[in-house]
């Protein structure tokens, strides 16, 4: 063993407060199959894209190991994403690089788009340790084609669309959401409609901010729309007009103290977000409860 | 170094309670899960620091690991009554994917000829030690990756994380000879290259 002495790897580390808090609020939620995150199926595709990697892998190393003559084991490896291996999804996935195809000033086709979604979903990522990178970098990804119709540039929320499909993008210095693609014919109600996305800025001084966004077409009938959250803050919503004349609200909140900031708090336990939508009856508003694992991880291009 | 498993018998965890866990987590059971991973988070995350030589891969590659081991827990196994193999199998095939991801960006980004602006840590990440450690363990898989990938494999679970060789051949799927032999291999071919290097 001591010829491994000069492979000696650093101390370990325990997770950060911080790292931990993140961690679990990306653990799966309770209504998570039954409603689907929006990325849920790429990300099963992309497991299946390691299977079929890892099952290459492990074929040839087995091979190289036959010599050994040992009785096999049989083992847990294998138990993760082999059994959806033979998928055609994870075919086409593991054919292909989407890395290759990310290139500034290239178009792609959606399936192209597609693929790229799936390997951009955390530590998969071919893009996962690259800075923020823009709206329209980021938008051609999840919905190819789309032009900027609306924004806010003090919010660093712009909204995209192409054709009757629609998308909300939030840009700041540290990170670049995408939320999750809606069609402007077929409007989503309810949470999903109000579903807002969650990014978590890096610990200060024990706070670690947290930037809340939601947001929209306008209805006809919509005069007012309001986000409480479970600290308390009121966020009233913001309304721009698009380039087309279209209406837009936009709810952005970053809680820097509080409950919302607290690397501590376990996100599972917090009482969910309500939306009031005030429509021509200004005294009876529509409540709508946010639950944080269902409604709140609204983003498609990287985790919660 | 991590506790070394020279013999089979490993660092000895709280087996019997991983097996009443892994009941409850096949049948969908999410306290089990947080439990599994306030349990376990650590040991991978350390795990995956050392495949990767990033802290912040390492999280994200923890984060998938959970993921995964929810989507299939239906599958979920314990070996003598412990989930770590199961768990460090599955953060294997999680990190392998995530460094030949990473690699493919890596060559993108060079392309584009801006890999110095974007190989750097995040702000959060700029802590000296923290760099020095990342910097340390990337060099050192830069001398492990002379080794096969299995051989790597091996390395990493049972030297640096220190899985016992029945452990490490369970989350590798592979039997336990196969581990010695692999081991065996990668400290003649290591000697070799540290010989030569002198």
């Amino acid at each position: 063993m001591n010829d491994f002495e000069n492979l000696t790897p650093p101390p370990e580390r325990p997770l950060t407060p911080a790292q931990r808090a993140r961690l679990r609020l990306r653990l799966p939620r309770p209504d998570e199959e039954e409603r689907g995150r929006p990325w849920l199926l790429p990300a099963a595709a992309a497991a299946a894209a390691v299977a079929v990697g890892v099952g290459g892998a492990v074929a040839l190393a087995r091979s190289v190991d036959e010599n050994d003559g040992a009785q096999r084991n049989p083992g847990p490896a294998a138990s993760g994403p082999a059994p959806t291996a033979t998928t055609p999804a994870a075919t086409v996935t593991a054919s292909t690089d989407p890395c290759a195809e990310v290139t500034k000033g290239e178009t792609i086709s959606g399936a192209q788009a597609q693929l790229h979604a799936i390997v951009t979903q955390g530590p998969n990522s071919c893009l996962s340790s690259a800075p923020p990178a823009s709206c329209a970098h980021e938008v051609r990804d999840q919905l190819p084609g789309a032009t900027e119709v609306a924004g806010n540039a003090t919010d660093g929320v712009s909204f995209w669309t192409s054709g009757q499909r629609w998308t909300l993008c939030f840009h700041d210095a540290s990170v670049t959401t995408v939320h999750r693609v809606q069609t402007l014919d077929a409007p989503l109600v309810g949470e999903q409609r109000f579903a807002f996305s969650t990014d978590h800025g890096d610990t200060v001084a024990g706070h670690m901010p947290s930037t809340f966004v939601a947001g929209g077409p306008l209805g006809g009938g919509d005069s007012r729309i309001s986000y409480t959250f479970p600290d308390g803050h009121v966020q009233e919503a913001t309304y721009v007009t698009g380039s087309d004349g279209s209406r837009w609200w936009i709810v952005q909140y970053v809680a820097r103290t509080g409950v919302l900031a607290d690397p501590r708090t376990n996100w599972g336990q917090l009482a969910p977000v309500v939306a009031r939508l005030w429509g021509t009856d200004v005294s009876a508003p529509e409540k709508t409860e946010l639950p944080w694992g269902a409604s709140g991880c609204n983003q498609v291009n990287h985790g919660c | 170094m991590a506790s070394v498993a020279e013999e089979d018998s490993g660092p000895v965890y709280d087996t019997g309670y991983d097996s009443a866990l892994v009941e409850r987590l096949r049948v969908g059971d999410r306290d089990a899960l947080a439990t599994l991973f306030e349990q376990y988070a650590d040991r991978l995350y350390n795990h995956c620091f050392r495949r990767l030589g990033d802290y912040a891969d390492a999280e994200d590659a923890v984060s998938t690991v959970f993921l995964t081991l929810w989507r299939h827990r239906r599958k979920a196994q314990v070996h003598d009554g412990s989930a770590a193999p199961w768990l460090f199998g599955i953060a294997t095939n999680v990190c392998r994917n995530a460094e030949r991801g990473r690699r493919r960006h890596l060559r993108v980004v060079a392309k584009a000829g801006s890999v110095g602006d974007l190989d750097g840590p995040d702000p959060a990440e700029r802590v000296t030690d923290r760099l020095a450690d990342e910097q340390r363990m990337r060099e050192l898989l830069a001398q492990v990756r002379t080794l096969s990938r299995g051989e790597q494999d091996v390395l990493a679970l049972v030297i640096w994380s220190g899985l016992s060789y029945v452990d490490a051949a369970a989350a590798l799927d592979i039997p336990v000879g196969t581990v010695r032999s692999r081991l065996a291999r990668a400290r003649a071919r290591l000697a070799g290259t540290e010989g030569a290097q002198r």
